[in-house]
């Protein structure tokens, strides 16, 4: 309760005190004429607002203590009866009577015992009410107090518990940054093993490639033989088949030496590199795989342009891949030409290479998802092979993404020419 | 191209492996045509002598399985030398089912490559025999008038002279005239004879009823 709310209270009690002192004084009818000091009047006034605010405070805080509610109480009777007394007493101090004629009686009210007896029972109820309303108002603020006690016993329960969870949830994410790293750890192991496995597709590409020299290389010596069985060889055409055994044992070699490169492990290397050179070397290991399905290779390479630093083997495992899903792309196509096309162009921040096929596109809603771990849209893919291949450009300090097109897919990567963002 | 005794097609995309088989099927005296796809041997080009097709299974626009089977469906009929790098169990049985004389694995011995073109050629010789052989036949029956064929059907499922008169409604003798006539236009010697070339007409024989 603060100072406001009890001086106004007491201004209030005072009033009442004083209200009915001097309406009871009036209501007197004697044969004399009162008259009032207003000096003392002032000061029962005062005195009433005095003991008030006492008594008050005293009053009322009751509810709000659990110890000394007795004497307490007691204390805030006591004075509440100084401030009636003193009112009392001094506003009878205050008026002098003056003898005067008989009184007028005319607006006395003369009160039967009846009436009397009635004014006292209803009295008493009145009392009776507010003793009844001041305990039950007490039990309603023990009551209160109750649900308060409950309420901060149940938020201290709930603060453990959210103390609990926390815990649990802080555990939780180690154990998920554990698992990521696992992740990680077996995503590198998976992409050792893709660059098997596209190789292993290759490997009936290349087997071709060096079976058709060796097989020129068989029959021609095979002739030469006969030729020279013979007797009386046609030297012109033993020439030549000579010169071709020899061409073709050249071809197969070099074949060998491109499928060896691609083979060596280790750790990546930057050294610089001609994009151009890359791109035909990578686009010859996949010519024969696209000559079987019809497809047609296109190389449209800027010329002159500045070397990269990178390592050449990883980038080719990028182009392959970029190559082989758009050869798979165009397998099923029946009616369209199916053409793959390599450019390379020179970009505001290095070199830009894009591997278009003339396939059914992308879908656009899954542009971003391509490159996920995992995701694949064939039907016999383990949905790396992009997410790897970014993860090789990204290293290089460049970026692999999806170019909208109207015509088939086009997939391009960006490499830094000054070789800054390698790392 | 016709002067040619007979003629060897070869379809590799691999000009080097053409040229090398060219040169060594030459060697031996043959004729050798040479393709590097599929799409520019036409059919047209084979002429009337026998001939055959050495075919690598690995081509550029469609793979030799595939081709052999176009053929067949276009009624062109040439024995076939399949080659290929890599050929598995389903591809050959493939292709044997489908009428292929041979099936090599590159790199393949000469003399292999040698027989299977001799079989080959042999092959297509007998057929184009054979195909004579029967076109003079059929010359021979679209002689006969309707009469008589109907009377040699009867003959040869069986039927005594007697029988064939009393299913056409005519003498016996009548019968006899008809069977001698049709046994002298298909120059058969005998009733066995005038039996085997029905069957090879694939006529179908009447049935007593």
């Amino acid at each position: 309760m603060g100072w406001v709310e009890a001086l106004t209270g007491s201004a209030v009690m005072s009033a009442g005190i004083a209200g009915m002192h001097y309406i009871g004084m009036a209501a007197m009818r004697l044969p004399a004429i009162a008259q009032y000091s207003p000096l003392l009047v002032m000061c029962s006034i005062l005195l009433a607002i005095f003991f008030s605010v006492i008594a008050l405070p005293l009053a009322f805080d009751l509810r709000e203590e659990t110890r000394w509610t007795v004497p307490r109480r007691l204390g805030s009777a006591t004075v509440m009866g100084l401030a009636v007394s003193a009112m009392h007493y001094t506003g009878m101090a205050a008026v002098r009577f003056m003898p005067s004629s008989a009184p007028d009686l005319s607006q006395a009210v003369s009160i039967s015992p009846l009436g009397r007896n009635a004014i006292v029972i209803v009295t008493l109820i009145v009392l009776l009410a507010a003793v009844v309303t001041s305990s039950v108002d007490r039990r309603t603020g023990a009551y209160i107090e109750l649900l308060n006690q409950d309420l901060e016993r149940r938020v201290a329960e709930r603060t453990r518990q959210l103390i609990a969870i926390n815990e649990e949830l802080r555990k939780e994410i180690a154990d998920r940054q554990r698992a990521e790293d696992a992740l990680q750890e077996a995503q590198a192991g998976l992409a050792r093993v893709t660059r098997v496995l596209s190789m292993g597709e290759l490997v009936t590409s290349i087997a071709h490639e060096v079976n058709q020299p060796l097989t020129a290389i068989v029959t021609n010596g095979n002739f030469a033989v006969r030729q020279l069985d013979a007797g009386t060889p046609n030297l012109k055409q033993l020439r030549e088949a000579i010169a071709e055994i020899v061409e073709d044992a050249t071809r197969a070699s070099s074949v060998i030496s491109r499928v060896r490169a691609l083979l060596k492990k280790g750790t990546p290397d930057r050294v610089e590199l001609d994009v151009n050179e890359v791109i035909k070397e990578t686009a010859d290991l996949v010519r024969n795989e696209a000559t079987r399905n019809r497809i047609s290779v296109h190389l449209d390479l800027t010329s002159s342009l500045p070397s990269i630093l990178g390592d050449r083997v990883q980038l080719q495992q990028v182009l392959l891949n970029l190559m082989m899903n758009g050869i798979d792309a165009m397998r099923a196509l029946t009616d369209q030409p199916r053409e793959l096309v390599i450019k390379s162009t020179r970009s505001a921040d290095g070199v830009a290479i894009q591997v278009q096929d003339s396939g059914m596109g992308l879908d656009p809603r899954q542009t971003e998802r391509i490159f996920e771990p995992y995701f694949t849209t064939k039907h016999s893919g383990i949905g790396l092979g992009l997410s790897i291949s970014r993860s090789i450009i990204e290293s290089h300090g460049g970026r692999l993404r999806t170019v909208p097109s109207s015509h088939g897919a086009v997939f391009e990567f960006v490499l830094p020419t000054d070789g800054a963002g390698a790392s | 191209m016709s002067e040619h005794e007979s003629i060897v097609f070869v379809v590799d995309d691999d000009p080097s492996v053409g040229r090398a088989i060219k040169r060594l099927i030459g060697s031996v005296g043959l004729h050798v045509e040479l393709f590097g796809s599929a799409q520019e041997f036409l059919p047209s080009k084979v002429k009337n002598v026998p001939s055959c097709l050495i075919l690598d299974i690995r081509l550029p626009g469609i793979s030799g399985l595939d081709f052999q089977r176009q053929l067949a469906e276009s009624n062109v009929q040439i024995p076939i030398v399949f080659i290929t790098a890599h050929g598995d169990i389903p591809m050959t049985v493939r292709a044997m089912k489908a009428g292929a004389v041979e099936f090599l694995t590159k790199p393949f011995r000469d003399q292999d490559l040698l027989d299977a073109v001799h079989l080959a050629l042999e092959r297509d010789r007998r057929r184009r025999q054979q195909e004579a052989e029967l076109a003079v036949l059929r010359e021979r029956f679209e002689s006969l008038s309707p009469r008589e064929r109907e009377v040699i059907a009867m003959v040869v499922s069986g039927m005594l002279n007697k029988q064939i008169a009393a299913q056409i409604g005519t003498a016996e003798n009548t019968v006899k005239v008809h069977r001698s006539r049709a046994m002298e236009k298909m120059q058969a010697n005998s009733l066995a004879d005038l039996v085997k070339m029905i069957e090879r007409l694939q006529v179908p024989s009447a049935q007593a009823s």
